[in-house]
């Protein structure tokens, strides 16, 4: 906790409000929101990009949209739906919850942390923007070369979607470096590293996945802006080069990604299961060694994506066995969850539908995932919509399911409203029935060898009735998804009063108010056990609860004591907390405008460089 | 709740001199020294990813000319040289902060930027001479891995000299500087993590030709 | 405690020794440099020659100057991860590359 628990007797700066507030914040919890809230909005873009391909594939041979246009939207579709929206609602959870979860009072460096976010926005704009500027990226999500070079994909789009992979690469490499440092430093006294939350020990490894991975991606796509742009040979086969380069370098940035999507939620799974079970998680050790194995493991196994590019029959068997092995410390999360459920007792309330959900879904798409893992199979199905159908049921059925899971476990602490149980169990049933209808036939489709990304196909195939079957399937996720949309603004409005500790939770968050203060934590609490709120409402051994959770008021009533009413007048007197920062901001916008420039002409590029290294100056003096 | 003693590992960082003295954290080590060694390790992977690159593909030009063609081995041998002398510079310079002698510190600071920038004119020189030896990012492999691999070496040596500046100008702003050791040593890490890819770089594109 | 042992391990410095001084280091990798030049110009196969010394220079960088030897083993363990993954990552990638041109 340096600089934090000390009381130091500074004139409490006024925090400024409204959008000044928001766009120069350095709180965990305001940037937190702001990456939950973006991503829910990319995760929107993305969606209706989702609905556009599906209504252009309801019927054969239909010409709803061109298919230039076609090959922009499926590609933007993968790139938000990973970048835009998986990877920053995950760290947008966890850069909200890991300080409350650890007992600390904010990330390790605030003002990187507010770069990591606006890097993540801006480089977002730099991907959208190229709709405007003569045509987005088009060549899949990722982006293989000699697809994506000067050749085969003349507008600048390829040029935006390297430039805003490397800008958002920063600020995830940035975010990482705060998580890592955050968890292993910033604990509260008592909390060792056992005694961690699972959420915070997944975003730990997931941490050190993107620090290892994202470097492959940013190389690789300052390759192919390098090939694009000034001719270098480095994917053209006439040259010498080597088209499979872009592929190994993206996929030993790409496999590991999946688990950068998958391990937060098996995290978020790991905190909603045991509490809606009321009963400690079952192998909390196996769950925490499985999460490292699986990071270990997750950078071996990147080539199982390139079993039809021709590789050696040596390299396709190690590949193959080594992501079969995976399959193992994963189910070890699953079992230890279902041995959590088994035996307790269960509140069949939102947060758990969405988890038991995940649990089913995720093992739909382990399961095609261990078939596509099988050489022969693969080579069979790959680039097909079998292939389409595995990675949505992991990444929608695994990661959405799970974040919708955390997202009403805690939206009470984050907004002190709870989210309507009857609206989340609405939207919950019609989610998972749109889901299915939308991802079961593609397993059929790809057998039957429709391949994925094209832009229409032949009647008569007997492909008809599931794409159509399909397209209702998506729109009722889209009506899913209203229905989470209009749940939050009326439980914002008039949602009951959540309390502190909702759900009778057994981790640090639920102690402070909701939402939190501005310093999380009147006083840094110190921890003796796993569950250190359960064991102060219940007694260390109590295993089952001595009150029904109608009680928890009372339940709460009684912690009171440990934080009085003068503990929090000192704790708002007195904590020193950063105060915002224009530089996050500033900096980021450099590094954008350089990125335009990169495109558009000297100039611009050195205004960009002026401003960044302006944003640094002011950064470095700047007294926080 | 009323127990606040940190039963973790709360005992400064007296092992190494350079650190700032660390308040209560769980591994007992400064955030931003923690940081630092985190981003190297990131940044270990990135070089990696572009070794790999250049190793793949530099012999599979189809045309010239070739690393043997245009390669000057004594150019960029005094330019190795100079790149370890300015690390020797640096930690002379750490040694004089934790000493207190700021004047001096100053001083090796200065040079350490000063044989950076050095190191840099020599890598501007031997582009321009490759230039007109024809040799281009363009064209052939051996021209777009070499120039992306030493380009992207040569950017973080000019990140460096930038940091450099920063943290002298702070120290001659104000003598006293709490914690200049400390400064010092961040960089630090930054510019030796930089020369010791560049000793890298240096046996596998010029040694091993 | 087992958890606690974890965190003091990776707390304890790697060594208490002071080791040589930093101009020791730097005669030893300038010299390291001279001889590395020479053994570039010699008639042998160079590479199991050139990249152990290599690996020496960076490691007394590393360990020296870095301070990795007398800093917390954190420090070094999540270093050397790192560089662990960065080195399996251009083997593999050189196998993998190299079979291909056999014509695989």
């Amino acid at each position: 906790m340096a600089a934090t628990s000390k009381a130091l007797p500074l004139l409490q700066r006024r925090a400024p409000s409204g959008i000044i507030r928001w766009l120069t914040t350095t709180d965990h919890k305001d940037i937190g929101i702001m990456y939950i809230i973006t991503s829910i909005l990319f995760f929107g873009v993305g969606g209706i990009e989702a609905l556009i391909i599906r209504i252009q594939l309801a019927r054969p041979e239909n010409t709803v949209v061109t298919p230039e246009a076609y090959n922009q939207i499926f590609t933007m579709h993968g790139t938000t739906m990973v970048f835009l929206f998986g990877m920053p609602i995950l760290i947008g959870i966890a850069n909200y919850m890991v300080p409350l979860m650890i007992g600390a009072r904010d990330m390790a460096f605030p003002r990187l942390n507010a770069l990591s976010f606006w890097t993540l926005v801006l480089g977002g704009v730099i991907m959208y923007s190229s709709f405007l500027l003569g045509g987005a990226p088009d060549g899949g999500w990722f982006a293989y070369a000699p697809l994506t070079t000067k050749a085969y994909s003349p507008s600048h789009g390829m040029d935006f979607w390297a430039l805003g992979i490397i800008v958002t690469g920063i600020g995830s490499i940035a975010g990482a470096i705060n998580l890592v440092v955050t968890i292993l430093n910033m604990r509260a006294p008592g909390m060792t590293l056992f005694k961690m939350p699972l959420f915070v020990w997944q975003m730990l490894v997931t941490a050190f996945l993107l620090l290892f991975a994202i470097p492959s991606l940013t190389v690789d796509s300052i390759l192919l802006f390098l090939e694009r742009n000034f001719s270098a040979p480095f994917f053209a086969a006439n040259a010498g080069g080597d088209p499979l380069l872009w592929q190994h370098l993206f996929w030993f940035f790409g496999h590991p990604e999946v688990y950068i999507l998958i391990l937060p939620a098996f995290g978020i799974m790991s905190e909603v299961v045991p509490v809606f079970s009321q009963k400690p998680i079952f192998g909390y050790r196996a769950i925490v060694y499985s999460g490292i194995l699986i990071g270990f493991l997750g950078f071996g196994v990147w080539a199982h994506h390139m079993f039809a590019v021709g590789m050696s029959p040596v390299a396709d068997a190690i590949f193959s066995l080594s992501s079969m092995l995976i399959a193992i410390p994963t189910s070890i999360k699953i079992f230890s969850w279902i041995g959590t459920m088994w035996g307790g007792s269960l509140r069949f309330q939102t947060p758990l539908l969405y988890a038991i959900g995940m649990i089913a879904m995720f093992l739909i798409g382990g399961l095609s995932g261990i078939t596509v893992a099988i050489v022969p199979i693969d080579l069979q199905v790959t680039d097909t919509y079998y292939v389409v159908a595995h990675f949505h049921y992991v990444l929608f059925g695994g990661t959405v399911f799970a974040a919708f899971a955390g997202i009403y476990y805690w939206f009470p602490k984050w907004t002190g409203k709870m989210l309507s149980e009857t609206l989340g169990k609405w939207q919950f049933w019609i989610m998972l029935i749109g889901f299915n209808l939308t991802f079961m036939p593609m397993h059929l489709l790809g057998m039957d060898g429709m391949p994925r990304r094209v832009y229409t196909y032949g009647s008569g195939l007997g492909w008809d009735i599931w794409n159509e079957l399909e397209t209702i399937g998506s729109f009722i996720i889209a009506i899913a998804i209203l229905i989470f949309i209009w749940n939050v603004v009326i439980s914002m409005i008039k949602g009951k009063t959540a309390g502190n500790d909702p759900w009778d939770g057994f981790t640090l968050e639920w102690t402070t108010s909701s939402p939190p203060p501005r310093y999380d934590f009147a006083k840094i609490p110190t921890v003796h056990s796993l569950r250190p709120l359960w064991d102060q409402k219940h007694g260390a051994d109590g295993n089952m609860p001595t009150e029904t959770p109608k009680a928890t008021a009372r339940t709460e009533a009684s912690l009171r004591p440990a934080i009085t009413a003068a503990d929090v007048a000192v704790a708002a007197a007195q904590i020193h907390m950063p105060a915002g920062s224009w530089a996050p901001l500033l900096l980021a916008t450099g590094i954008t405008i350089l990125c335009y420039g990169m495109i558009y002409g000297v100039a611009l590029a050195a205004a960009g460089i002026i401003l960044s290294l302006a944003s640094v100056i002011y950064w470095t003096w700047q007294k926080v | 709740m009323a127990n606040l003693t940190n039963t973790n590992l709360t005992s400064p960082a007296s092992v190494d001199a350079a650190s700032v003295e660390v308040e209560h954290t769980s591994m007992g080590v400064d955030n931003r020294k923690l940081g630092m060694w985190v981003f190297l390790a990131s940044e270990a992977l990135f070089f990696s990813a572009l070794i790999a690159t250049y190793v793949i593909l530099h012999g599979r030009s189809t045309g010239g000319p070739t690393p043997r063609d245009v390669l000057s081995l004594p150019l960029v041998s005094i330019n190795t040289f100079v790149l370890i002398a300015s690390s020797m510079a640096l930690v002379t310079g750490l040694s004089a902060a934790q000493r207190q002698d700021i004047r001096k510190a100053i001083l090796w600071l200065a040079v350490t930027a000063g044989l950076g920038i050095v190191f840099l004119g020599g890598q501007v020189y031997e582009f321009s001479h490759l230039v007109t030896d024809k040799l281009l990012i363009s064209t052939n492999l051996f021209g777009a891995t070499f120039f992306t691999l030493t380009g992207t070496h040569g950017l973080h040596v000019l990140s460096g000299i930038i940091w450099l500046i920063l943290v002298i100008v702070q120290l001659v702003q104000k003598r006293d500087l709490p914690h200049a050791d400390f400064k010092i040593e961040m960089v630090g890490l930054y510019w030796h993590f930089v020369d010791l890819i560049w000793i890298i770089i240096f046996t596998l594109v010029y040694l091993l030709i | 405690m087992q958890e606690t042992k974890v965190e003091q391990k990776l707390a304890k410095p790697v060594s208490r020794k002071t080791g040589p001084s930093y101009l020791v280091v730097f005669i030893v990798l300038a010299v390291l440099t001279g001889l590395e030049i020479v053994v570039s110009q010699l008639p042998i196969p160079r590479a199991p020659i050139l990249i152990p010394m290599a690996f020496i220079k960076v490691a007394l960088v590393a360990l020296f100057y870095m301070h990795l030897r007398t800093d917390r083993r954190l420090f070094a363990m999540i270093f050397v991860i790192g560089v662990l993954v960065g080195i399996t990552l251009i083997l593999t990638f050189a196998v993998l590359f190299s079979t291909q041109t056999g014509g695989v």
